[in-house]
């Protein structure tokens, strides 16, 4: 990775002042948190449902179907009522440029480097936006599994005997719930191996993990880690506060 | 001494961009949740049509041949003429009509099962066979 | 009767997979609420105590987690003991047999039915329609024997009480007897089409094929599960033998079908064997719901009025909505007309709207017609799987 020239002087390092970097609001972080909860208990409950162990499944079902409501429901909630944040992620994620290319090319972003480069060289990879083309990639994918998931479950629970707690209830052929539940499968497949790659960088991974405690904390992204992977958005920022604080003993 | 505290986030503003793409983000959700729904829902009717298409080879049949009431069967005339009421095609009367063709249900049916089992077919047979020739 | 059929009657023909998903779509098209639900996604068990056998659910499942219990063993058996195998297809099974052989849905395939079924050595091969035809004389005239009652003619006390409902379904029969035992001196004392030609199998066709009763093993091709149980019933025994020994699905003769490795589709048109294998085409409409209506009300008119329909195509009994009714009149031979009201009961679950205001003494009809199978026993549970997606 090339550290990039930051030039912008909200973002400068200067001596007498610590900048600390905003990354996520709290909506987005109760939002993310509601997510994660979400799409891990449904995940549990959905393998177990799929493996047919010997569970109470009328429990394990309905707490599968109130996850999943969880699951679409905060970012569906988040989208009207923080359209802003929202709009912002909807186009990070989509927009690519050269330096996306580059990060694909690097290869992935450098995280191939322990396995095909030696003597810890590492790869050039462009300065990155505040997602990196792979985190944009993984973004559009869990957006659209999430949707389908959401949309095929749906479809599945108002399609049971007694519906959605008597409320929504709705039929649909066997044709047509065979391939509804072979595409809340597939998605369920993709997902988990989505999931699988965005836990291991934000959570275990020794140089990435750092971003975990900003998602799941106070929101505050570690500055030099921001400087060196996501530079390009580094240099974007304005400043939201400054005040004097004083020097501990 | 003391030193200053800088916290920078991303630009309060939002830009026609990020508007437009987060709308149509969300358009593209709706319209993908909608159809597929949609599209769920609807092919329920869809999924009848075959039983249409087995009736209509039925009804194909019937309308395709000579012989279409069951009166005029030939087969069935023999039948009762030879058998069921010799020398005459008189349904439902005659005692091998009776065991051969009718039944009874819930318990009296256990109750007929028993009384089958005691008297042989031949019994009606020559029976029916007395009546008829009486008759005629 | 056999082993299979003693399980038959204590179990039910039917039972789900320990892979059910439950999913619910066997339960909300289960006529007979038979299946249990013990909460959301819990797998599903069938209660034979309630079960009419009917197979919707199998035929319904998205799955395929559903099963019915198979005679075929017992049928190849009695082919290799040397038994004269005698065989008989319901209506609806040669508009469904073709799907089996990727044949345009619907195809009528009788011919290369008589031929695939010759090919898989059964000695004689009749039809079903004969006896749907002996069906409608016995049960036809039973009704006008009925009517008569009704209207004071002397000579018919013995007859039963009206409406009459139809009794050749034997998913509907079972339902009677579990759910309304006080119908059951209105359901017609007539067998099925099926049982019928089992007792007159071995009985008038053995002699006239000189052939021991004994000797003979009478198969039926069915698109019904319920037959299956029907068959195994311990008062079928008029013949003095079992009068039907096995029956097999439309599905399972396509997999034996297959099995032995016949091209189905290249088959030539072959004909019935005769005797009692010819039918007439009020035989073939059996298969569809207003089927047995239709062909009903063709030869009662002719009784009643000593004349041909000039019509033969009663449009008013026909149609797919699940409780129809029409007036039907029959100008008499003494004069006067007799307004024949019928109704036709597409599916159970439309039935007890019609049971109750029997029951109550309230019913206006003189025949029901009822079929478990929504659409006819063309739609039964042992007709191929038909799963469009879109």
């Amino acid at each position: 990775m090339s550290e990039m020239e930051i030039t912008n002087p909200a973002a400068k390092e200067e001596p007498g002042v610590t900048i600390k970097v905003f990354k996520h609001h709290i909506a987005t972080r109760i939002m993310h948190c509601c997510v994660a909860l979400g799409f891990v208990t449904c995940g549990v409950t959905g393998i177990l449902l799929f493996a047919g162990v010997e569970i109470p499944r009328d429990t394990a079902a309905l707490l599968h179907c109130l996850m999943g409501a969880l699951f679409i429901g905060a970012p569906t909630i988040y989208a009207i009522t923080r359209f802003r944040y929202f709009a912002r992620f909807s186009d990070t994620v989509t927009h690519y440029d050269k330096d996306d290319l580059g990060w694909v090319t690097a290869p992935m972003g450098g995280y191939l480097d322990p396995f095909i480069r030696r003597n810890g060289e590492e790869s050039y990879v462009p300065p990155q936006d505040k997602y990196n083309a792979g985190q944009k990639g993984a973004g559009i994918c869990l957006m659209l599994g999430g949707i389908a998931l959401a949309i095929t479950g749906f479809l599945m629970w108002g399609n049971t005997a007694e519906g959605i707690f008597g409320v929504v209830k709705f039929d649909m052929s066997p044709g047509m719930t065979w391939f509804i539940w072979t595409l809340h499968f597939v998605a369920c497949v993709c997902m988990i191996l989505v999931f699988c790659v965005h836990f291991f960088l934000s959570a275990i991974h020794p140089v990435t993990r750092v971003e975990f405690f900003t998602m799941f904390g106070n929101g505050i992204a570690d500055y030099n880690y921001t400087k060196k992977k996501h530079g390009k958005w580094l240099n974007s920022l304005e400043v939201i506060k400054e005040r004097e604080i004083p020097d501990s003993k | 001494m003391t030193h200053k505290e800088r916290i920078i986030g991303d630009p309060k503003g939002i830009t026609r961009r990020q508007v437009v793409k987060g709308a149509v983000t969300a358009a593209v959700a709706l319209i993908l949740s909608s159809g597929v729904g949609g599209i769920a829902l609807g092919a329920f009717e869809k999924a009848k049509k075959y039983i249409g298409n087995r009736t209509n080879g039925l009804y194909g049949q019937d309308a395709g041949m000579t012989l279409r009431t069951s009166h005029t069967n030939p087969e069935i005339i023999e039948l009762y003429k030879s058998y069921l009421s010799p020398g005459a095609v008189q349904p439902a009367t005659t005692e091998l009509s009776h065991r051969l063709l009718h039944t009874k249900y819930g318990k009296e049916a256990l109750e007929l099962a028993e009384e089958l089992k005691k008297t042989p077919i031949t019994a009606a047979e020559i029976e029916t066979q007395a009546i008829m020739a009486k008759i005629s | 009767m056999s082993e299979i059929k003693d399980a038959i009657l204590s179990d039910g023909v039917i039972s789900i997979s320990g892979e059910c998903k439950g999913c619910d779509d066997c339960v909300k098209v289960c006529p007979a609420g038979a299946i249990t639900v013990n909460g959301l996604g819990t797998k599903h068990v069938i209660d034979p105590s309630l079960c009419v056998n009917c197979g919707q659910c199998l035929i319904t499942c998205p799955f395929a987690r559903i099963e019915d219990v198979s005679m075929v063993g017992e049928v190849k058996a009695a082919m290799a003991a040397g038994k004269r195998v005698i065989v008989q297809e319901a209506p609806a099974v040669r508009v469904g047999l073709g799907e089996g052989f990727d044949m345009p849905e619907g195809s009528n395939v009788q011919g290369k039915m008589y031929a695939a079924l010759r090919k898989l050595g059964f000695s004689e091969v009749y039809d079903t329609l004969f006896a749907a035809d002996l069906t409608i004389m016995e049960e036809g005239f039973e009704l006008i024997g009925r009517v008569r009652k009704a209207l004071g003619v002397s000579g018919n006390e013995e007859a039963g009480p009206l409406p009459q409902f139809t009794s050749c379904c034997p998913g509907w029969v079972r339902y009677a007897e579990l759910n309304y035992p006080e119908l059951l001196p209105h359901l017609s004392t007539a067998k099925s089409p099926m049982m019928m030609q089992g007792a007159i199998t071995k009985t008038y066709a053995a002699k006239k094929l000189e052939v021991p009763a004994s000797d003979i093993y009478s198969v039926a091709i069915m698109p019904c599960t319920a037959k299956k149980f029907e068959c195994s019933r311990p008062e079928f025994i008029s013949s003095g033998y079992d009068d039907v020994d096995a029956v097999l699905t439309t599905r399972e003769l396509a997999a034996w079908i297959k099995e032995e490795g016949i091209d189905f589709a290249n088959l030539p048109e072959e004909e019935v064997d005769k005797l009692i294998g010819t039918g007439s085409g009020a035989g073939a409409i059996f298969g569809v719901t207003g089927g047995v209506m239709e062909a009903a009300l063709r030869t009662a008119y002719a009784v009643l009025s000593g004349n041909e329909l000039e019509n033969l195509d009663i449009e008013a009994v026909r149609g797919d909505d699940g409780l129809r009714e029409a007036t039907i009149p029959i100008p008499l031979e003494d004069g006067g007309t007799l307004e024949v009201k019928v109704a036709i009961v597409n599916g159970t679950k439309f039935v007890d709207e019609v049971a109750k205001k029997v029951i109550e003494g309230n019913s206006p009809y003189h025949f029901i017609e009822v079929m478990n199978c929504s659409g006819g026993c063309v739609n039964g549970g042992g007709q191929p799987i038909n799963h469009a997606t879109f």
